[in-house]
């Protein structure tokens, strides 16, 4: 679903909020750890709170909110996050698209596409734990002034 | 408004990351949430070994591109860091899964067991050790106390007590992931009926950094207390023990026992006379002719069961042994010697009968032979001879 690119600008002009012309595109990168709790209720409750008290095996939360502070729009937005080796990949979070992945920075695609060379010098299929980068290719033009986020988890090693 | 374009990446509505919402989800209805095996795997995947170093500092970038008006540009996003906190966790086990053999009066037995760190990061250990009257399924039910009970870890690596090489009493700058053997030392007293004695060592996790110093305990980090990102904080991370051991307090504790194996063995020995030729049974006297019972009764005291055991008595000078009149069994009631007593194969010839015991006469001595002699079940024996 394309939207039309001079509905937008109109938009844009009207709310012409942003900052600064020739802002441009702004990536904030903020990582949140997940809390488990049992609820008396018998359910299990799961709170994002600042990864201020991170240990290993717990799980982590990377955002990257992104805003187009620019004043024309922004076409072909692609997000690339390494992974810190420290972290093993886990899986979009809850509510955002899944991430094209990759286990060598170079090849990307569904991580049931991938494939990994084992110790035994054959070819297996990859696992969460082999990726290496994620990216996000936004398909849509970013209409100026515009925002969105992503974010996928990683658990501590 | 602008903000229609952007509901295409936010396909699911409802709690996620953006609203850095509480979820709330009976645990049957997460699975269909889930959309990968993955994520649903790596839920229970607490990690085993210690894993990333406490301090450690992870920084995350992404970088980005996309074009506009035509140019492609690339840029950065922010570094997300967050500090690597200390996860405390330990095991501590008992090495060997039973119980020490030891013996009345013995010093310096040793009890052994092992101590791993599975924190992310070295640090000291505390060790203490207890008497608790526990009962354990494979160590027994404890009923006396050690003396003189020491603690020390293994210095060589040689899993064995050296006395004198072993010294250290707390555990020294244990890496992650590695082990430390811990050794109780004790003397066993001399108690009335005592057989098992359980000790138990707690290693407490204590503050590394200063080697041959043993740190202070640690603490847990408060939940109540405001977090700072750039302080290593503290977690306890251990599990529960199966007694006296609470999950998450920074402390392993495992059980081991002392095990008395020896046995109090002790006989009494009577002499019934059981006919003469003149008054034959009733009222008999020893007379020459008589036939006299020796009834030898052995008790075993404990608390180890008695192996072994040999019953051996020189027929008496001036009277002559019945062959085939020794009698080993339970001791018997009414006066009889034995209760349901096996006539044991006295000679060399032939079969030998086929019964828990054994017997021998070599002419002067009779012996009557018990494999097994059990705590508080005693065994008679009952053999024969005529008055010259």
């Amino acid at each position: 679903m394309r939207f039309p690119i001079g509905l937008c600008t109109a938009l844009a002009a009207l709310t012409a909020t942003a900052p600064a012309f020739g802002a441009g595109l702004t990536v904030t990168n903020t990582v949140f750890a997940q809390q488990r709790s049992t609820a008396p209720d018998g359910t299990t409750k799961i709170a994002l709170t600042p990864a201020t008290r991170v240990t290993p095996g717990d799980r982590v939360v990377y955002q990257l909110a992104y805003r187009n502070g620019g004043a024309q729009p922004i076409e072909g937005l692609t997000l690339n996050n390494p992974l810190p080796q420290e972290l093993t990949y886990r899986g979009p979070a809850q509510g955002s698209p899944a991430p094209e992945v990759s286990v060598d920075g170079q090849n990307y695609g569904p991580l049931a596409a991938l494939k990994v060379r084992g110790s035994d010098g054959g070819w297996h299929a990859a696992r969460a734990e082999d990726v290496t980068h994620v990216r996000w290719r936004i398909a849509n033009a970013l209409p100026a002034g515009s925002t969105g986020k992503v974010a996928f988890e990683a658990v501590l090693k | 408004m602008i903000g229609r374009g952007l509901s295409i990446l936010r396909p699911h509505s409802g709690a996620s990351v953006f609203q850095q919402e509480v979820s709330v989800f009976k645990a049957a209805t997460r699975i269909a949430l889930l959309t990968g095996a993955a994520a649903l795997s790596a839920w229970s995947g607490a990690a085993q070994a210690a894993g990333t170093t406490a301090g450690t500092s992870i920084a995350n970038t992404a970088s980005v591109t996309y074009t506009v008006g035509g140019s492609t540009q690339t840029a950065q996003s922010n570094t997300a860091t967050f500090l690597v906190d200390r996860k405390v966790n330990l095991t501590v086990t008992e090495v060997g899964g039973t119980a020490t053999s030891t013996a009345i009066g013995a010093v310096d037995q040793v009890t052994t067991f092992q101590v791993t760190n599975l924190t992310n990061a070295a640090q000291d250990f505390i060790l203490t050790g207890d008497q608790a009257g526990v009962v354990i399924a494979l160590l027994g039910a404890d009923n006396f106390d050690v003396t003189n009970m020491r603690i020390f870890v293994d210095s060589n690596g040689n899993g064995t007590y050296d006395a004198g090489v072993d010294t250290a009493t707390f555990i020294d700058e244990l890496a992650p992931d590695t082990s430390a053997t811990v050794f109780i030392v004790a003397n066993i007293p001399n108690t009335p009926g005592a057989s098992v004695a359980i000790v138990s060592l707690v290693a407490q996790a204590a503050a590394g950094g200063q080697a041959g110093t043993q740190g202070a305990a640690l603490a847990a980090t408060s939940l109540l207390t405001a977090d700072s990102p750039t302080t290593v904080d503290i977690v306890f991370a251990d599990a529960a023990g199966a007694l006296n051991d609470p999950a998450r307090d920074g402390k392993g504790r495992a059980y081991d026992s002392y095990k008395i194996s020896t046995a109090a063995i002790s006989m009494t020995k009577t002499a019934t006379v059981i006919s003469d030729p003149l008054n034959l049974g009733i009222n008999p006297k020893a007379i020459p002719g008589a036939t006299i019972e020796y009834c030898l009764t052995v008790t075993n005291a404990g608390p180890g069961t008695g192996t072994g055991v040999v019953l051996a008595d020189a027929v008496p000078a001036g009277t002559t042994y019945i062959s085939n009149s020794l009698n080993v069994g339970s001791p018997g009631i009414a006066g009889a010697c034995t209760l349901l007593g096996s006539t044991e194969d006295d000679d060399t010839t032939g079969a030998d009968e086929s019964d828990p015991y054994g017997g021998s006469f070599d002419g002067t001595t009779v012996r009557a032979n018990i494999p097994s002699l059990g705590v508080n079940a005693p065994v008679a024996a009952a053999f024969r001879v005529t008055v010259n």
